[in-house]
């Protein structure tokens, strides 16, 4: 399945603004992410933990909600899914 | 309040006479007199807003000019409130200010925001986001959140008892460091929040209520999503009724 992953901000930076990933069927969220966060080397590090998860602040939406990291290894995507990662501010 | 007429000409028409008087009646709480603060208090100033409460305990440095447009020059080594009192009287002198040249803390933060009417985030911290989250949680008063970093930023309006709180949209802080910033992307989510205060004070639009916006001005990407609450979230638990 051909999954897009839409990145803003820092995550747009390291890896990419519109990224495609190529997963198996019934692959997750978590599994999408990992694919992306595998072509980049160490800056991997940005959105997975050294256990591979989804570092607990990244904002993942998918179909217009939220999803929270530890959810992303639940949700099973479809071919032609979108989803976006977010990297919450906190500047002011 | 004699030239309400000529001074509010082209905003009347948006929300009316009494939209105008709704406005020239309410105190907004702003926490921060910084990049965020300054679009907030200035867009709210030159509105007609009654009353500002801004609280900041910051001296303005050089480093700051490059967005915080309530401060020039003259005012490095000022305190950020005081700098921001003078700018913000000199555009609407009908305007009430209390500037509070003090930190937010857990000890101050309920009688610091006592009697305002909605409460604005423009920190650059979590740790204050969180107890004006609380805060709000415990008085029912509004609170419009916001964030930068670089070119892009975030912004919801948190309805007590009707939305999810900041703590259910954002369980964990994200990393804290300095970061860098340019002027207009907080004069983008400052504005916005600013516009959040006015719809919700004159009752006109569309909150964003419920809803998370995140921009990127790099790419030009908005988006929105729908946050709810999270039913494990310790603050909704401490404050809120349980509801459906
Ligand atoms: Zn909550």
């Amino acid at each position: 399945m051909r999954i897009t992953i839409i990145c803003y901000a820092r995550f747009r930076d390291v890896f990419g603004e519109e990224s495609i990933v190529e997963v198996p069927d019934s692959a997750t969220i978590l599994d999408a992410v990992r694919l992306l966060a595998g072509r980049v080397g160490p800056d991997a590090d940005l959105l997975l933990t050294p256990e591979g998860l989804i570092r607990d602040y990244v904002m993942v939406v998918h179909q217009g909600s939220r999803i929270l990291p530890a959810e992303a290894g639940t949700i099973t995507l479809s071919d032609g899914d979108t989803f976006t990662l977010f990297p919450p501010v906190s500047g002011g | 309040m004699s030239s309400i007429t000529t001074r509010y000409t082209r905003q009347i028409p948006l929300f009316g006479r009494e939209g105008q008087e709704k406005l020239a009646d309410a105190t907004v709480f702003v926490a921060g007199a910084g990049g965020l603060g300054s679009p907030v208090a200035t867009y709210l100033a030159v509105a007609g807003v009654g009353e500002l409460i801004i609280v900041d305990d910051d001296l303005v440095q050089e480093s700051n000019l490059n967005r915080q447009f309530l401060h020039a020059n003259l005012n490095i080594g000022m305190r950020k409130v005081y700098s921001a009192a003078e700018t913000l009287a000199a555009l609407n002198p009908d305007l009430t200010l209390t500037a509070i040249p003090e930190r937010i803390t857990p000890d101050t933060v309920d009688s610091l925001t006592d009697g305002a009417d909605i409460l604005v985030d423009a920190t650059d911290n979590f740790t204050t986001r969180y107890l004006l989250n609380e805060t709000a949680l415990t008085t029912g008063i509004p609170l419009v959140h916001g964030a930068v970093e670089g070119f892009s930023g975030q912004m919801t309006t948190i309805i007590p008892g009707e939305t999810p709180c900041l703590s259910c949209l954002f369980p964990h802080p994200p990393p804290e460091k300095e970061t860098p910033v340019i002027g207009a992307t907080a004069g983008v989510i400052g504005s916005l929040q600013a516009m959040e205060v006015i719809k919700y004070l004159t009752g006109t639009g569309r909150l964003l209520a419920g809803r998370l916006l995140i921009w990127d001005g790099m790419s030009g990407r908005t988006d929105y999503l729908s946050v709810s609450h999270r039913p494990d979230c310790c603050v909704c638990h401490k404050y809120t009724v349980s509801k459906s």
